[in-house]
């Protein structure tokens, strides 16, 4: 009998999916400590990885990190900006290519998260640097949820997505997670267009906040600034670029 | 505790450190009362080691702030952040009064270190000028000391703070003692040399910082360091490299063993002495239990701010002064001025594609006034400079706010773009005496303390120089060689917020005639021989320049003239 998350313990099976049967299955972030004991229920810590209770598999499931350079700096700067950070695990829909988020987060919902994370993905993509994802954008936003908005934009952030499936459903006859990539990156930049174009609309002061939120915290990660140095030890104004580089290469001047 | 002392302090901001400082260094012993809590430095409350996805919530203040109406004087302000925020009053908590028709902005720091941690650092000196003007074209009340009075405490002053700056050889800003100065970009370097072909008297200068360079032995002995250009300033400096009461003046005089410091303490009162003619101390109120206390002592310096010593005079009401302390005159609370802005601009310095700058310089650049004399182009006396950066190149920015989504926008965004220089216009607002501030009849906070009302605008000499800022500074940016210039005016109708530059002064203004003025030539008033005021309420005038260094050598001054007051037992 598989184990439960009411009854944790690690079982035959669970080692075989080690080997690499479910490689699929994604760790978004954060690690806060108060939340791991929210939700130690569906998650453990076992040999040095994240474990997931897979209601679809009804077994436990190794989850991996997405990104793979969380540095100690990262980690306590998450925590310091979200105490009761959320843990999301995703599951990659091979059909569509949707990382679905397995559970709630401490605001958005599993399915909100799901449609959020996608949607900030399509607006900052990774390309040969990292995207929203891996920047950690919308664990990030989940938290400011909570320590940040205000009632107004709960109350925005929240219709917003559910403004985007109607969208989706009016277009396409089917909620934004079932849609194929094309169509929900094709719906997202008309949406786009059309919210720049009529800033007058609701849905189109609704987008417009999630996405300056979606790009502040991108544009305020670590990821999207390799570059920054947070003690330059001097100032100098008038440098050719290879001399900029050298000295960003040192990290000091 | 024992409660008599040589001296009381009221403020613990950039003059009431230095009073403290002086007054211990010169063996009597002081009392610093604090209204706000206590701070440490360093402090736990600094954010400087914070890289930006560190800080919480993304530096972003939370909005439930706005939601309850709180901190409503500085929200939205570029230096009002999650990482600074605790280094402002709110508001709302501590409300004070206004006309709706015009709004004043009140911007206050309630702990100890006052607004003296979230300063801007600009170390500028007054020019002989700046102190005649009043005596020159008769506004506001004449100055009873000129620049040369002054200038060896500036001396004394810019080597204990740390100024870096350079030799500028300029009448209108005089030379200091400074360290090594902070370089201007090529941009700003470019529009300097280019200035000088065209103008004899409008020069663009790196700015004077109170950000340590050099250190010297002083400032390395009150655990100083040299300034690492993080331009984080605002947030507090773990290295203490930038000027503050806290990294300062106030380890300096703790040292001497002849200082105590109350904090949480809210001065209601000087307490006046008919008998004697004389202050005997202070009353305060505790913030958090609203108890009770008095202190008493031989000398009282306000250094509570302008417009807090303000309020402590108007408050200190007695049989010989029903008005107000020191206020025979019926000028306390008038004059209140501040530096105004209305003109923003910004141009392109084309033809440095190829340069770049590292680092971040904690200051800018300076156009100082150059319109001290009226000219034939001028229907407005004063005048008014410049402040002004290029510091970086700016850069292509995101679509945060503007149409464009995935990965051939993102690989655009952020990208090296060409230089600016973005200037802002800071004038010279007059003396005037309907600009005032009164007690408000019968509003009060929450300690039963009448609520400040503040009555002050700008008026048409102010509006005839903003006129004439906006076509001069199109012409030396296009002197400097700028091209693509992009000028912001503000509107004649359009209300200028007093107070939004932060530097509030006035209320208490020094002059020889005690018939209409509070304060003689030492800052000590005319009324009472042991009360002094050397925060901005003792200025006569406002001048262009950032005042608190005048502040800090006016202050120096006065401690030293009390001080010899004390040893002959005259006060």
């Amino acid at each position: 009998m598989p184990e439960t998350p009411n009854n944790p313990g690690h079982s035959e099976s669970e080692k075989n999916t080690a080997s690499g049967s479910v490689g699929n299955v994604s760790f978004i972030m954060l690690l806060g400590a108060g939340l791991i004991s929210i939700r130690r229920r569906y998650i453990k810590y076992y040999s040095g990885k994240f474990n997931v209770f897979c209601k679809r598999h009804n077994r436990w499931e190794i989850i991996y990190m997405l990104d793979n350079k969380i540095t100690r700096r990262v980690f306590l700067g998450t925590t310091l900006c979200v105490v009761t950070a959320p843990l999301f695990a995703t599951l990659l829909n091979e059909q569509n290519n949707l990382q679905k988020v397995l559970m709630d987060g401490q605001f958005f919902n599993a399915a909100e998260l799901t449609l959020l994370t996608d949607v900030a993905e399509i607006m900052i993509p990774k390309t040969d640097t990292p995207g929203a994802t891996d920047a950690h954008v919308i664990p990030v936003l989940d938290g400011l949820m909570l320590t940040w908005a205000g009632v107004k934009s709960k109350r925005q952030f929240r219709f917003i997505v559910a403004q985007i499936n109607d969208l989706a459903k009016s277009t396409y006859g089917s909620v934004y997670n079932k849609l194929a990539f094309d169509d929900r990156f094709l719906l997202i930049e008309q949406l786009d267009k059309t919210a720049f174009a009529n800033k007058k609309s609701v849905l189109s002061t609704h987008y417009r906040r999630l996405k300056e939120m979606v790009f502040h915290i991108y544009y305020t990660s670590e990821e999207a600034n390799p570059d920054f140095i947070l003690i330059p030890g001097g100032y100098r104004g008038s440098l050719s670029k290879q001399e900029l580089d050298t000295i960003q290469a040192r990290g000091y001047l | 505790m024992n409660n008599k002392f040589d001296v009381i302090v009221v403020g613990s901001g950039i003059t009431g450190g230095w009073a403290a400082k002086e007054f211990c260094e010169k063996g009597f012993k002081t009392l610093v009362v604090e209204r706000g809590r206590n701070l440490e430095h360093p402090s736990s409350e600094y954010t400087d080691m914070q890289a930006p996805w560190n800080i919480e919530n993304r530096n972003k203040v939370s909005e439930v702030y706005d939601e309850e109406g709180r901190y409503a004087a500085v929200s939205g302000y570029g230096y009002f952040k999650n990482a600074t925020k605790q280094f402002f009053a709110d508001d709302k908590e501590f409300p004070y009064s206004y006309p709706k028709e015009r709004p004043f902005k009140w911007v206050r720091g309630y702990q100890l270190g006052g607004r003296s941690i979230t300063w801007g650092r600009q170390s500028l000196r007054w020019g002989k000028k700046d102190f005649e003007a009043n005596a020159k074209d008769g506004h506001g009340v004449p100055w009873p000391i000129g620049y040369d009075d002054l200038a060896p405490w500036y001396d004394y002053v810019e080597s204990f703070v740390g100024v870096s700056a350079n030799k500028d050889g300029l009448a209108v800003l005089p030379d200091g003692v400074f360290q090594k100065p902070w370089e201007l970009s090529a941009a700003e370097q470019v529009i300097s040399d280019n200035l000088k072909k065209v103008f004899t008297d409008r020069h663009l200068v790196v700015g004077r910082a109170a950000n340590i360079t050099e250190p010297t032995e002083e400032q390395q002995a009150l655990g100083r360091g040299q300034c690492q250009a993080r331009s984080y300033c605002k947030r507090g400096c773990t290295f203490g490299a930038y000027f503050s009461s806290l990294s300062a003046t106030l380890p300096a005089a703790k040292r001497t063993g002849n200082l105590t410091i109350v904090t949480d303490s809210i001065v209601t009162r000087v307490d006046y002495d008919e008998a004697t003619g004389k202050a005997k101390g202070v009353t305060i109120i505790d913030a958090k239990t609203k108890e009770k206390r008095e202190y008493q002592a031989r000398v009282v310096f306000l250094c509570a701010s302008a417009l807090g010593s303000v309020q402590i005079l108007l408050n200190s009401k007695s049989k010989s002064f029903p008005n107000g302390i020191a206020n025979s005159s019926g000028a306390v609370g008038h004059y209140i001025m501040d530096h105004f802005t209305g003109v923003l601009a910004n141009a392109e310095v084309p033809g440095l594609d190829d340069k770049f700058a590292y680092g971040r310089r904690p200051i800018a650049t300076y156009i100082p006034n150059y319109r001290h004399d009226k000219t034939d182009d001028a229907d407005f006396v004063r005048g008014f400079g410049y402040q002004a950066t290029a510091q970086h190149r700016t850069d292509t920015g995101t679509a945060a706010k503007r149409e464009g989504i995935g990965a051939a926008v993102k690989d655009l965004s952020k990208q090296p773009g060409p230089w600016r220089f973005r200037t802002l216009m800071y004038g010279e607002m007059l003396p005037y005496f309907d600009n005032y501030a009164s007690l408000h009849p019968t509003k009060k906070d929450k300690w039963g303390i009448p609520l400040l009302h503040i009555d002050a605008q700008i008026r048409d000499n102010e509006r005839k120089m903003i006129k004439q800022a906006s076509i001069d500074i199109q012409a030396i940016l296009k002197a400097g060689g700028c091209t693509d210039i992009k000028l912001n005016e503000t509107p004649e109708n359009e209300h200028i917020k007093i107070g939004d530059r932060i530097h509030e002064m006035g209320g208490a203004c020094m002059g020889e005639d005690p018939k209409v003025s509070v304060l003689n030539k030492w800052a000590q008033a005319h009324d009472v021989p042991n009360l002094f005021v050397t925060d901005g309420a003792c200025m006569s005038s406002c001048a262009t320049q950032n005042p608190s260094l005048t502040y800090m050598a006016i202050t120096v001054r006065s401690v030293d003239y009390a001080a010899k007051l004390l040893r002959k037992n005259i006060i």
